[in-house]
């Protein structure tokens, strides 16, 4: 089996909110924003927006009917700026037009007069002038405080992270038409349609039950928009409701690049103390997040990020603290690892400087300590079995650790001016919502007369491939081809309560729902054929679409079943609920048991350093990943191979540039690069651990989205070890990503010109 | 103002004549006027490939396709030629490109798919293109992916040119790809349908051009497509493109050559030997079939790549108005930041590159932060004569460190006489600092790229005499 929309995507077939043709009267929005970061809005001036031609409406905060202020943990966030601007291309105004073009230029035609603050952009001086979202908070291990004397080695360092545009293909959009009884159906990008409709409903002054969320598929995702894209469904839906004309909205590239927030920033400092055997004994990080002027996702963001520090370390004596920075961006959010990769990078960079300093190569290093069963991390659980290690091994092994070591050394004896390097990253991410509440999960199966299914669920698809699985799922339980199954949009009237598609928990939650469903009908299927066929019910089996009973095929196949079944007025549709059990987490004591469970692995990145010009090639990535038994191979592969290719992204190529005055100078797609298939290596290779289960995942699969994102870290430890090959790295901050100008500038410390 | 133009053009099979606004794009004109949605903007300035068509063009009696980017492509240019796109591609059956797509687990959120398939496509299509992972990879170069990781779409461009390179084999590619369902039939006889479409008799151009003059579009619609999509600007692409040819001791080329034609035509290969390896590194293939040489010069920016290699090879331009017709050195082009000695109506006609003399050594060197498909943070390009003792004309330029591309005219001289040796070039390193003075932007602090300058400049004469200028000589000097 395939990715289920694979043949409608090829094609171009497959409809995003905007292809669905488009109904009768449809208007088009555009959004005005702010011409600076932060300041007080003295005026604001639409009426000349409204002489534009084709120009029909234009909406301010002072429009909205319910709610002015959205956001999911704290309604903080105005939809549209309210006497003051926190942000550059803050929204301001929505102007409504019966074409795009006319909604764009109406928006030209706005002014507003601003009296100019300050903006400040860095968390580390947002945290001095006291802009916090919440306290800091801290975590903590053993006894930090009285180990570092017994430290034979003690090295401190600052990191400097940057933060990353999402730069989903599909920009965020949504179409919102009018219903009668001033009901309103919304078609949104998003990958939270729940918390999209329950804002609806707040920002309109209406009940829930009058706004239904309906999506199908978005053109990519990555935690872009579970919160971030409610915003312009509200708008679209406002302006539809009281226009009473369907409304469309859709970003284009540069409003969507400097309009939404990204992973977050953060700047951190680090204290790492080991013996001279390379034990590491103790290690403190501070986080200052940049969360941006809401706070959006950013404390549950920072939360994972702690809970992530140590990775997958075993550490005795650790603290955490962290505190979310607020600053004249947009609010910064959920992103593909939501704050692990964030918590693993400072360790990783101290462990790079430790073995500098302890004359071993790194992955040595890391290797006396990576955690084994039984280690339990600092918010107290445990690791209970020992696959982590398994899949370091298997990777050095496999991947011939020792033979690259001595052809790297080899190489750079030989090169002056381009040398090698590699580096190693182990992943331990742990899976669930660390919100204990959002871990449930629905799915709704339907059997029809005909003998075809079809199934929703809780479950967003943005191309990780949730609708197969659920397909796949269904097919497995049920016994039957995958061809005869659908999945459906997911929609709010369908399914109530829906918690986002994130934390690559989508498929284990709506995964173990479905198989709940499925096992809920084909119960009352099989006591209606056991009657006939003289046989206990548990004995009924269907393989391929033939009911067996035991070992012996039957005369009857699920379409007769099924027939049968309605006849015998049996229930053919069911309703699946799954909540995992064992998972608890108190958020302020910082303890409890918050994953399900852990998703494991080990990359190898390769990489060659151009001495000369400061450029670098990614020359190998390679992976041992634990993936439990997979659903659907090429989408279990696909999630791994995109999430590393992100990963690499992030350390590398992809910087996110602010002025001082906090305008984003890297806003469009020609200057803010993501790896394309040049620079992602040929030499891709992902392995997963074979003959391993997960009771927790459905069908023993384990959660895959994000997870492999952090092997990408690897690919900033590689370019740093070619560097080191050629002059020594001793930088004050070290700054990720390493662009080909942090290579130059680490290959030529010295060089100065002035 | 606006005045709409009327065009007859093949869209997929279907034979139209519409009026449409001359710059008008082909994306929402598709999209919107059409409602194709297979064609997916992901953001509208050429950059991701979500949007990839095929453009096909009559030419000596054959029918050409290139992919472009349907963003940045103006209806207005259509008349006479066949518009692809992704429904134009579609069969009964997948077609190999998708089959291979599908099996290779090449789509995940499917936005960029259609993109690709086309492009992939068109890559089997251009005979010019190898059938091997150099042409497949060749083919893609303008189309992003932020899901998959492109090992899978790597794999699947390479199944299906091994599925097809036997059938293709000293075969014209079109026709045996219709044969064997690769390409719908109505590929077959697209040549005799476009000879069918009599040329435009353009008695709506007034008689002034009226301004901007649009060549590939590929700067102009970037920065003011919104603005344009109103006005009826000239479409100077809408007459042929006369062929590079030689003049006496010149290559006369005309300005409207685009990228991709002129680093494939063999004069041009001749005079600038590793002109297809500089190539690789501009723009995209997409991009690269629309981007013209006069557009780069006259867009005037810092980092114009093909400015910064025209101006070491001493190209001069042939400036042309209703009355007038002038020759200038390129390098006397830039007066200021997008200042150009020229009036706003004057077109350059022809580009003009002296022939290379004999112990001529051309080198160009460009950094960006993604090697394919980004603009330059620094650029360079070197020509040098050797004499029989010593050097005897440097021609140096350089993007990205100043408001124009410039030719460095000191440091060119001062080499002129000099034995090269590795202490020559590093002073003529350090004297080129003294010629211009970077800004940090978004490609890079001031610092950087006055290093990484540095390091271009030494990077022409180590690549070009690896026996003389040794890279650990240099380096040791650092
Ligand atoms: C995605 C993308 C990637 C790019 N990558 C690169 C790159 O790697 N390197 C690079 O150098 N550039 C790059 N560019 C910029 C652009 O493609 C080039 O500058 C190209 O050469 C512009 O040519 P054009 O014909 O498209 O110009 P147009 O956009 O048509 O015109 C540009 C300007 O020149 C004027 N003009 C054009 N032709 C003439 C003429 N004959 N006489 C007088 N005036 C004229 C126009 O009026 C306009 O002001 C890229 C652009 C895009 C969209
Ligand atoms: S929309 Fe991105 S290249 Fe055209
Ligand atoms: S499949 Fe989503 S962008 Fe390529």
């Amino acid at each position: 089996m395939r990715h289920c929309d694979s043949e409608l995507h090829v094609s171009g077939r497959s409809e995003y909110v905007d292809d669905v043709a488009p109904p009768a009267n449809l208007l088009h929005a555009a959004i005005f924003g702010s011409p600076v970061a932060h300041g007080i809005i003295r005026s604001l001036d639409t009426s000349k927006a409204l002489e534009v031609p084709g120009v029909i409406a234009a909406f301010t905060f002072d429009d909205i009917p319910g709610e002015g202020y959205i956001g999911q943990i704290v309604a903080d966030e105005p939809l549209f700026a309210d006497k003051k601007v926190v942000f550059h291309n803050q929204p301001i105004a929505m102007i409504i037009a019966n074409s795009h073009e006319a909604a764009r230029k109406g928006t030209l035609a706005c002014s507003t007069k601003i009296e100019e603050l300050p903006a400040i952009t860095c968390p580390r001086e947002a945290f001095k002038q006291g802009e916090i979202l919440q306290e800091l908070r801290v975590f903590e291990k053993g006894d930090v405080d009285s180990i570092w004397d017994s430290c034979d080695h003690v090295i401190t360092g600052k990191v400097d992270l940057g933060g990353q545009e999402h730069m989903y293909l599909e920009t965020n959009r949504c179409r919102a038409v009018p219903m009668e009884d001033g009901q309103i159906k919304v078609f949104s990008s998003t990958q939270s349609p729940s918390a999209t409709q329950k804002t609806i409903a707040s920002v309109l002054g209406i009940p829930m039950n009058k706004v239904e969320v309906d999506v199908k598929r978005l053109g990519g995702g990555f935690g872009g928009k579970e919160d971030q894209a409610t915003q312009w469904a509200c708008m679209a839906a406002l302006a539809a409701r009281s226009l009473n004309k369907p409304v469309q909205i859709v970003l284009n590239r540069v409003d969507d690049m400097q309009m939404t927030g990204k992973r977050h920033p953060y700047k951190q400092d680090f204290k790492i103390g080991l013996t001279k055997e390379g034990k590491i004994l103790a290690f403190e990080v501070d986080h200052y997040q940049n969360s941006g002027a809401f706070m959006d996702l950013s404390n549950p963001v920072l939360e994972r990020t702690c809970l992530h520090s140590t990775n997958s370390y075993a550490i005795e004596n650790v603290r955490i603290r962290a505190v979310p920075c607020r600053t004249n961006l947009p609010s910064n959010t959920a992103y593909r690892g939501f704050g692990g990769p964030q918590g693993m990078f400072p360790l990783e960079a101290a462990i790079a400087e430790a073995a500098k300093e302890l004359c071993v190569e790194r992955d040595w290093l890391q290797s006396q300590n990576i955690a084994q069963g039984g280690y339990t991390f600092h918010y107290g659980q445990n690791l209970e079995d020992n696959r982590l290690k398994q899949t370091w091994d298997q990777a050095v092994a496999d991947f011939d650790l020792e033979g690259l070591r001595s052809r790297t050394k080899e190489y750079n004896d030989t090169h002056t001016m381009s040398k090698k390097g590699f580096a190693l990253m182990p992943v331990c991410f742990g899976i669930s919502f660390t919100k204990t509440f959002l871990n449930q999960g629905s799915s709704l199966v339907h059997v029809y007369t005909d003998g075809t299914v079809n199934v929703t669920t809780g479950g967003i698809e943005m191309g990780q491939g949730i609708s197969s699985n659920m397909i796949a799922i269904c097919s497995r339980i049920f016994g039957i081809n995958h061809e005869r199954i659908r999945c459906n949009s997911t929609n709010t009237s369908r399914i109530a309560n829906i918690s986002p598609s994130a934390a690559s928990a989508t498929s284990d939650l709506n995964g173990n729902a479905t198989i709940i469903a499925c096992r809920e009908i084909l119960s009352g299927m099989k006591k209606v054929v056991a009657k006939e066929l003289k046989c206990d019910a548990s004995e009924i089996s269907i393989k391929d679409g033939q009911v067996y009973c035991g070992e012996n095929a039957t005369e009857l196949d699920w379409n007769t079943l099924v027939l049968k079944s309605y006849f015998s007025r049996v229930q053919l549709m069911a309703h699946g609920f799954y909540a995992p059990p064992n998972i608890s987490f108190d958020p302020i004591k910082g303890w409890g048991r918050p994953f399900h469970y852990y998703t494991y692995g080990t990359c190898l990145v390769e990489a060659t350093v151009d001495c000369l010009r400061g450029t670098y090639s990614i020359d190998a990535a390679k992976v041992v990943h634990d993936l439990g038994r997979g659903i659907i191979p090429t989408v279990d592969l696909g999630q791994v191979e995109g999430g590393l290719a992100q990963g690499i992204g992030w350390v590398t190529l992809e910087e996110l540039k602010y002025a001082d005055d906090g305008r984003l100078l890297s806003f469009a797609l020609s200057n803010y690069k993501c790896p394309d298939g040049d620079f992602l290596p040929d030499d891709l290779e992902v392995k997963f651990l074979e003959n391993v289960d997960n009771p927790g995942g459905p069908l023993g699969s384990k959660a895959v989205g994000e997870p492999p994102f952090m092997y990408g870290i690897a690919a900033y430890f590689a370019i740093r070890n070619a560097i080191d090959s050629f002059s020594s790295t001793n930088e004050d901050e070290i700054k990720c990503p390493m662009t080909p100008e942090q290579t130059l500038h680490l290959l030529y410390p010295n060089f100065e010109y002035d | 103002m606006l005045i709409k133009k009327q065009i007859t053009f093949l869209l997929n099979d279907e034979l139209l004549t519409i009026e449409t606004p001359p710059v008008l794009v082909a994306l929402d004109y598709l999209r919107k006027n059409k409602h194709l949605t297979g064609t997916k903007e992901g953001c509208k300035e050429g950059d991701c490939g979500a949007c990839t068509v095929m453009v096909g063009e009559l030419i000596s009696g054959e029918v050409k396709y290139k992919p472009v980017t349907s963003c940045l492509l103006p209806m207005g240019e259509l008349h006479g030629k066949h518009l692809v796109s992704i429904e134009g591609l579609n069969m009964n059956q997948p077609s190999p490109v998708q089959t291979a797509m599908v099996d290779c687990g090449g789509t995940q959120c499917g936005y960029c798919t259609p993109g690709f398939v086309v492009a992939m496509t068109a890559g089997l299509m251009d005979e010019e293109i190898p059938l091997n992972k150099k042409g497949a990879d060749y083919a893609i170069s303008g189309n992003l992916c932020r899901c998959t990781g492109y090992r899978s779409i790597k794999e699947a461009g390479i199944q299906a040119i091994d599925h097809l390179a036997p059938k293709l084999k000293n075969k014209p590619r079109i026709p045996t790809l219709c044969d064997i369902g690769a390409l719908p039939n109505s590929f077959q006889n697209v040549s005799e349908k476009l000879a069918k479409i009599p040329p435009l008799q353009d008695s709506t151009l007034p008689d002034t051009p009226s301004l901007p003059f649009v060549a590939g579009g590929t700067d102009l619609l970037v920065q003011r497509g919104e603005e344009l999509a109103d006005d009826s600007p000239s479409l100077i692409n809408n007459t042929p493109i006369a062929p590079i040819v030689e003049k006496g001791e010149y290559l006369v080329v005309d300005a409207r050559t685009s990228f991709e034609d002129f680093a494939n035509d063999p004069l041009i290969q001749k005079a600038v030997p590793d002109i297809l390896s500089y190539n690789d590194l501009i723009a995209s293939w997409p991009i690269r079939n629309r981007a013209t040489l006069g557009g780069n010069i006259c867009n005037a920016s810092p980092i114009a790549d093909m400015t910064s290699l025209l101006l070491a090879l001493e190209a001069e331009l042939e400036i042309e108005s209703p009355e007038t017709n002038r020759l200038l050195p390129l390098k006397n082009f830039f007066i200021g930041y997008k200042q150009l000695a020229k009036e706003g109506h004057e077109q350059i006609s022809n580009i003009h590159l002296p022939k290379p003399k004999t112990n001529t050594f051309i080198n160009w060197e460009k950094v960006s932060k993604r090697k394919i498909l980004d603009i330059a943070t620094i650029n360079s390009a070197a020509k040098i004569v050797i004499g029989n003792e010593a050097i005897n004309e440097v021609h140096l330029s350089i993007g990205g460190v100043a408001a124009t591309p410039l030719y460095l005219t000191k440091t060119s001289q001062s080499l002129a006489g000099k034995t090269l040796s590795t202490e020559t070039v590093l002073e003529a390193v350090d004297l080129a600092q003294s010629e211009f003075n970077p800004i940090s932007d978004v490609r890079g602090s001031a610092q950087y790229k006055r290093l990484l300058s540095r390091q271009l400049l030494i990077a022409h004469f180590t690549k070009l005499f690896p026996e003389t200028i040794s890279e650990e000589a240099i380096n040791a000097s650092l």
